[in-house]
């Protein structure tokens, strides 16, 4: 019989690392009751980091009211310095360098993130990347994305970016003014102009567009938000759903409604249906992909293993900084570049919790006929204080609607034209 | 749920629905080398 390691009734975690305060108090599940000893001792085996984050900038020219690093529980930012130095940026590449070469990985991805990393002149945010590709040596493919709001986009910006084989991510939320009444700067000014602008040139260049990310909006319009996003010919549209969670519930929700799946589904349809694929929309393509049995691509859905690292601008070494919507300090792991590696981080419980797939979810999820699908959704959204991250996602009812709807679809155009 | 248990993906990348034959055409590498795909950092676009 599999040792109980998991369970609800599991022994304390036993690490003798001490956790940051808050940990167990918050969140039960997993740092209460993950004993990540009996997980290794019962065969678990980690896998590795094989993204990494790296916040080269922490403060940011916007301040958008939803933002999950200003705007929400976790304040950590205030007391972190502006900028990667030189020297953290070294640590990381040599650590980053170490897991891969532990762990045999051919490929590593890296994520430069803020704040606004372009607030940092090219050559700071090339800086790490080089170390990496350094450190690394020749046998490891490095791949290199910024993420920014495009405010800052300009022609000499996205040359030294391409020149440094860094591909470009923006975040937006619609094509029109209106629906990035959010998206503010310190002052309250909007930030749409300037990103806008930033957008039209990164079109130009598709070798170097990854692109844009959209938070949903259910007060606007979904076709609208959509069409007006095609406008600026992202080859990748991310559709994220707000970050919330059972003590913090989306907006605009309400018992015995789905307004997300609603919105989302409004937009699938056109896409669906269009006469040829505008953009890849990776909500809708992680999904047939989850429902024809193939591995998924993203975090937010589907059982695998969660291999991405955060390094923050002081160094340390958190989980993904979506958690920080949870709880102050829920992404923490206590970790640096400088002292620990990223071996270390695959034994933290926070960690830990999120590689079991099926075993880390809450009852009703593993009994699920969705849950390979769904995966129990996005971590942060099945928080509820003082109970942790074995609930089901505040999102269940939408995420049921939507993956239904898009079986059906996909039932629908495959019926007796494909099978085996 | 329909059963979409049996479905030929090589069939699905050339059916006559031109979404799904695209996406289908770009999930090559995931049937191909699933182990090299990224389960993958939601709060970026790579």
């Amino acid at each position: 019989m599999r040792r109980a390691i998991t369970s609800d009734v599991v022994p304390a975690q036993r690490s003798t690392r001490a956790l940051p305060a808050g940990h167990a108090h918050h969140a039960p599940w997993p740092y209460a009751r993950l004993d990540v000893p009996a997980l290794r001792a019962a065969g678990h085996r980690p896998h590795p980091i094989r993204q990494f984050v790296l916040k080269t900038h922490s403060r940011c020219n916007l301040a958008c009211t939803y933002c999950y690093v200003y705007e929400m529980a976790d304040q950590s930012w205030r007391g972190r310095p502006p900028l990667m130095t030189p020297a953290t940026a070294r640590h990381a590449a040599e650590r980053i360098a170490e897991h891969a070469a532990a762990h045999d990985l051919t490929r590593v991805d890296l994520v430069l993130h803020g704040g606004e990393p372009l607030l940092g002149a090219p050559e700071e945010l090339a800086a790490p990347v080089e170390a990496v590709r350094a450190a690394t040596g020749p046998r490891v493919r490095v791949t290199a994305t910024v993420q920014t709001n495009g405010t800052l986009l300009t022609r000499g910006r996205l040359a030294a970016l391409a020149a440094a084989g860094i591909r470009v991510g923006v975040s937006l939320d619609g094509g029109l003014p209106a629906h990035n009444a959010r998206r503010v700067d310190h002052a309250g000014r909007p930030g749409f102009g300037a990103a806008a602008r930033g957008l039209r040139l990164l079109a130009r260049h598709p070798e170097s567009y990854a692109g844009v990310l959209c938070v949903v909006d259910v007060t606007q319009d979904p076709l609208e938000v959509y069409s007006s996003l095609l406008g600026f010919a992202p080859p990748t549209l991310g559709l994220l759903l707000p970050l919330a969670n059972w003590n913090d519930p989306p907006p605009g929700s309400a018992p015995h409604t789905t307004p997300y799946a609603d919105w989302l589904l409004a937009v699938f349809e056109r896409w669906w249906h269009d006469g040829a694929r505008r953009t890849r929309i990776r909500i809708f393509e992680e999904i047939i992909a989850l429902l024809l049995g193939l591995p998924e691509a993203t975090e937010t859905l589907g059982l695998a293993p969660a291999t991405t690292a955060v390094i923050e601008t002081d160094g340390a070494i958190e989980q993904a900084d979506s958690l920080k919507s949870a709880y102050e300090g829920a992404a923490a792991t206590g970790l640096h570049v400088e002292h620990h590696s990223f071996d270390e981080l695959l034994d933290h419980p926070g960690f830990a919790a999120r590689q079991l797939g099926r075993d880390a979810l809450a009852p009703g999820c593993r009994a699920c006929e969705l849950v390979e699908v769904c995966g129990g959704g996005h971590y942060p959204h099945r928080y509820r204080a003082g109970e942790g991250f074995r609930r089901p996602s505040v999102y269940c009812a939408d995420l049921q609607v939507l993956i239904r709807h898009i079986a059906r679809a996909l039932h629908t155009a495959t019926a007796g034209r494909a099978a085996s | 749920m329909p059963d979409l248990s049996g479905l030929d993906l090589t069939a699905l990348r050339e059916i006559e629905h031109p979404v799904l034959a695209e996406v289908m055409k770009g999930m090559v590498e995931r049937v191909t080398h699933p182990a090299e795909i990224l389960n993958a950092f939601d709060s970026g676009i790579t």
